[in-house]
């Protein structure tokens, strides 16, 4: 058996060596498919099917405030902790930059508040030292911090002797007390090098606060044998119970748990799982193509089949053999897909998004080699089985039944091109809508001037800027500087900044109308601006008068909102004099709750590239946040560069510097950097099924070019004789194309319902077009319908060059 | 209606040029029943094509029917084939997957005759060749001879000037082959002309001419005595 099997291989290797223009062809085609899928594959097994890094992941809980927004107030989470039955350890979380000094320049480093539950819920240890103690995590502890092993090397030189180092965060010093192992990944996407004790913190104002939300975020490790619903039914109880007694913050909070694996994988895996889709359709259409170029070669073989079986070759073998070559043919394309892959990895890595997790796991593995090998010899049985079936069927002394064989595999040919075409026009209409959604996203008015402005982000430390006057006079100060400066235009403090992925909703309440219940609350975009905004941003105010410095805490509070506002929410009447409130429920009716007056009108502002928040957005004057808000230590500075950008940078860089030298400019961009970071998800993604979708649209038209050309080959004699009873080309031509509009118009017709159905399953990021947008429908119809013809018209012209002597010549 | 006039055909092999026919001076006039004879390899069916305008590449002078066919374009060769040849071939050469009646339709699909006349005109050969009966018949649903039947009957549809007749009872039994020669002979004195090429001295035997060719060159232009019709 194995010498036999052997044999066949030998065989399968010279019969592909002595075809080298139809091996090239089925290799690269297999290459194509396989390696699209081992690429994309690369990506869902570590983002996907990989478990966590954490001893157990199943057990690992991610904690939130189902209600408001997803942060948790910091006492809720004292309260959750203490009283809980389920976790064995809990841990917070809250993302926070430290400013480092004391190592060259003063840098802003990345970091997390965390609890002394936090490591010991994931079960990681630091590799030198000690982790948190619950005496590390109170306010009057000495400051310690555990650091990254990134930071460890790149910052204390790798240094073995690193515990008990002090380093200045802050203006702050702390002490060392471990080091994080290098494979340590933090949960969600971001990379923190510091990790700092949340109780030092615990004591400040906003920590006290169990109405603010500064994204404090937790993770619990489940106890054994306690499911999530169990420890979903006992966190009601304990948000009942907080409720009950703080009836004034906590009446509308719920705790809302979730597998940490889940909040890990959203947003990425919709669209992961799109790709994979998307490779497989490809993939399909590659064994389609390859299956047709054996069909073709079976009929080239029959007189051999015929000769095999006269020598008595018993016909299992005879499919074995067919088998062997197909299944050498998918192991040969998934190596050199292997190697496509391994390029492709590389450049999916070039282009992945900075939000998907797990980047580090991506690379080609023992695991994926075995999901190619596996994919390529699935591949190489199911593309070659019904050649192999057909081939062993085949009863070569009978002529009646050469005739039939090749009828039934014209059949099978031309059912295998059909599919090709309508898996295409999947592909190619999911690919035309996110290209238009592209297009239409990035030609968007984003309402405002992006061009030549400079951005920033600037983060007092708050143990050395303390209040909140001391804060707004550095930044109020600064942007006056820098208003002074000759290379500088203009220059404003905007919170959230746009295109940065940041909005914040609130909720709000136009004066007159009923107070609404929890659930029916308006929510629309809050946005911090100094009066300099409208003037730097070159964003044009409709109506009323713009923010002056004198709009502050000793005067009434005032807004300005956007025309979708006024549109959406104050059913297009005029806006100024208008009164709103912000905030939850039950502030929206509290009589100590301020109204913000409106005093202008201003153009609509694109602020996070998709829009998902709308264009409605309510604007009020830093100088009077301080009333909803915590001190806001992290701003950003935009500034319009008169002339030279770098002058203008450099010129910020020594105004901040002069002010203060221990202060590190955060991400220095410009907004049209913003802009296009912004759009990266969809651009990676748009990119990626268009190419797929280009490739199934070239394998498609070679795919009916071949069935064309073998439908030519089978019927030369006919053609032969049509021509020698009269026919012109012009009548042959017609013959063969109508023979492929057939297969086409099939192919559309399926394709269509099929396209129609599919694209409701992309996730709903499509911006500016429907999920059925007719005229990506038509155009791809119509682009594909071209293609496919053109690729008809080649063996239709070869057909109408047929020497009519041929039909003489068969006697 | 036929002059030939210095017809040469050679093609180019690895071996050097090989010459299929060598100087043919041939006149044929019209109601002549022609028999081209020769080995294997003579050029029979090469001078067939020829004059049927199926093959382009030759030299020398080609008058049909008092057109300059070696000045012709393919296009107007096609039209002139179109309007004046009809074909019979040895394998008889109908198209597998469509029925007598349609096989009978071809050829005249290509003459831009409208829909209903050609109607008329299949129903009209279907009557003459008795052959009603089979039109929904596919053709390996027909005998050898019935096939060649509807064979000779596609060749007259468009009510041609000219029969070329490759082979025509070649796959025939004698019995079946004796009716088609005298199909063709009634076609004959009905005034089209006829061209055969054949093996068969008794088909020959039906024609008034006989052109024999060796290597390429016609070695005998002769009539055919009555009394070998009579065998």
């Amino acid at each position: 058996m194995m010498g036999t099997l052997l044999q066949d291989l030998r065989y399968g290797i010279r019969m592909l060596r002595n075809s080298p223009g139809f091996a090239a062809v089925a290799i690269l085609t297999l290459a194509l498919g396989i390696g699209a899928n081992s690429a994309i594959f690369t990506v869902v097994n570590a983002v996907l099917l990989q478990p966590l890094p954490y001893s157990e992941p199943n057990r690992l809980v991610y904690l939130n405030e189902g209600n408001s927004g997803s942060s948790i107030g910091y006492p809720n989470y004292v309260d959750w902790a203490a009283q809980n039955h389920v976790f064995d350890r809990i841990g917070a979380m809250q993302g926070v930059s430290f400013v480092l000094t004391g190592h060259n320049n003063p840098e802003l480093i990345p970091g997390n508040y965390i609890s002394e539950g936090f490591f010991p819920a994931l079960r990681v240890k630091p590799i030198m030292g000690r982790g948190l103690t619950p005496a590390d995590d109170q306010p009057s502890a000495s400051p310690v911090a555990l650091v990254s092993y990134k930071f460890w090397q790149q910052r204390l030189g790798g240094d073995p002797n690193v515990l008990n180092t002090v380093i200045q965060l802050d203006d702050r010093a702390y002490n060392v007390i471990g080091v994080m192992p290098q494979d340590f990944q933090f949960p969600l996407a971001d990379e923190p090098e510091l990790f700092v004790p949340i109780g030092l913190v615990a004591n400040t104002r906003e920590k006290q606060d169990r109405a603010k939300h500064e994204g404090l975020q937790a993770i619990g490790r489940l106890k054994a044998g306690v499911s999530l619903q169990q420890a979903q039914s006992d966190f009601d109880l304990i948000s009942a119970r907080l409720a009950k007694a703080y009836p004034d913050v906590d009446y509308e909070k719920q705790a809302e748990l979730q597998p940490l694996y889940d909040v890990t994988v959203y947003g990425v895996k919709d669209w992961l799982l799109v790709l994979l889709a998307a490779v497989g359709l490809v993939l399909l259409i590659a064994c389609a193509n390859v299956a047709n170029l054996l069909l073709a070669r079976a009929a080239a073989r029959q007189s051999e089949m015929a000769i095999r079986l006269s020598l008595g070759a018993p016909r299992t073998r005879l499919f074995r053999q067919m088998l062997t070559e197909s299944t050498l043919l998918g192991v040969l394309g998934g190596t050199l897909g292997l190697l496509l892959a391994s390029a492709g990895v590389k450049a999916l890595l070039a282009l992945a998004p900075e939000t998907l997790i797990r980047v580090q796991e991506i690379h080609l593995n023992v695991q994926i080699v075995g999901f190619t090998l596996l994919v390529s010899i699935l591949t190489g049985v199911g593309f070659g089985l019904v050649p192999a079936l057909q081939m062993a069927r085949f009863r070569g002394a009978l002529q009646g039944e050469v005739q039939k064989t090749s009828t039934g595999r014209q059949l099978v040919k031309n059912i295998l091109v059909v599919a090709e075409l309508s898996l295409s026009l999947v592909l190619l209409v999911g690919a035309g809508l996110l290209v238009q959604s592209f297009v239409r996203f990035i030609r968007q008015d984003t309402g405002f001037d992006h061009h030549n402005l400079i951005t920033t982000e600037i983060h007092l430390p708050l143990n050395k800027y303390k209040t909140q006057p001391e804060l707004d006079a550095f930044f109020d100060g600064l942007v006056e500087k820098l208003n002074a400066t000759p290379g500088i235009e203009s220059s404003a403090v905007s919170v959230p900044l746009e295109f940065t992925g940041v909005s914040w909703g609130y909720g709000f309440l136009v004066e007159g109308d009923p107070f609404p219940a929890p659930n029916e609350i308006n929510y629309t975009r809050l946005h911090y601006i100094t009066p300099e905004y409208l003037s730097t941003f070159k964003i044009p105010l409709v109506r009323g008068r713009n923010f002056t410095h004198s709009d502050n805490d000793s005067n009434m509070p005032v807004a300005l909102v956007s025309k979708s506002f006024v549109q959406k929410w104050l059913h297009d009447e005029d806006a100024i004099g208008k009164r709103v409130r912000l905030g939850k429920a039950r502030d929206l009716a509290s009589a100590q709750n301020p109204w913000f007056t409106i005093v202008g009108v201003i153009n609509d502002v694109s602020h996070d590239g998709n829009r998902w928040m709308g264009d409605d957005e309510f604007l009020v004057p830093f100088d009077q946040h301080q009333r909803y808000h915590v001190p806001m230590t992290g701003r950003s500075i935009v500034m319009r560069a008169r002339g030279d950008s770098a002058l203008a940078v450099q010129q910020l860089r020594s105004i901040v510097a002069s002010m203060d030298q221990n202060l590190p400019l955060n991400r220095v961009i410009t907004m049209d950097q913003l802009i296009s970071r912004s759009t990266v998800s969809q651009r990676t993604v748009m990119f990626l099924i268009t190419t797929f979708a280009a490739v199934a649209l070239v394998l498609a038209a070679i795919g009916i070019y071949g069935v064309l050309s073998f439908w030519v080959n089978q019927r030369t004699r006919e053609i032969g004789i049509r021509l020698a009873l009269g026919a012109d080309q012009k009548n042959i031509l017609s013959v063969v194309l109508r023979e492929g509009i057939k297969l086409v118009l099939f192919g559309l017709v399926i394709g269509l319902p099929l396209a129609l159905g599919l694209t409701n399953l992309l996730p709903n990021i499509l911006y500016g077009v429907g999920h059925h947008d007719p005229i990506t429908f038509i155009v791809i119809v119509g682009l594909l319908g071209f293609v496919a013809i053109l690729a008809c018209y080649l063996p239709a012209r070869r057909a109408a060059k047929v020497d009519p002597m041929v039909a003489l010549r068969y006697e | 209606m036929i002059q030939l006039r210095n017809v040469e055909k050679t093609v180019k092999s690895p071996a050097g040029t090989i010459w299929l026919l060598r100087r043919i001076n041939v006149d044929i006039k019209e109601g002549e029943f022609v028999t081209i004879m020769g080995p294997s390899g003579a050029g029979k069916t090469t001078l067939l094509s020829i004059i049927g305008m199926l093959d382009d590449g030759w030299a020398g002078e080609y008058t049909f029917a008092d057109q300059p066919v070696h000045k012709l374009d393919r296009k107007k060769r096609a039209e002139l084939n179109r309007r004046f040849v009809g074909f019979v071939f040895q394998s008889y050469h109908l198209l597998d997957n469509l029925t007598v009646q349609e096989n009978i339709d071809v050829p005249l699909s290509y003459r831009d005759i409208p829909r209903a006349q050609r109607a008329s005109m299949v129903a009209d050969i279907l009557d003459r060749f008795q052959i009603v009966g089979k039109k929904d018949l596919y053709p390996n649903q027909l005998s050898g001879g019935q096939q060649q039947l509807v064979g000779v009957a596609r060749a007259v549809a468009g009510n041609p000037k000219l029969i070329l007749a490759d082979e025509p009872t070649g796959n025939l039994h004698s019995g079946q082959a004796k009716e088609t020669m005298e199909l063709f002979r009634k076609l004959n004195q009905q005034g089209t002309t006829i061209i055969q090429v054949t093996h068969s001295e008794a088909n020959a035997a039906y024609g008034s001419r006989l052109i024999q060719l060796k290597d390429g060159w016609v070695v005998e232009d002769s009539a055919v005595v009555p009394a070998a019709a009579a065998q």
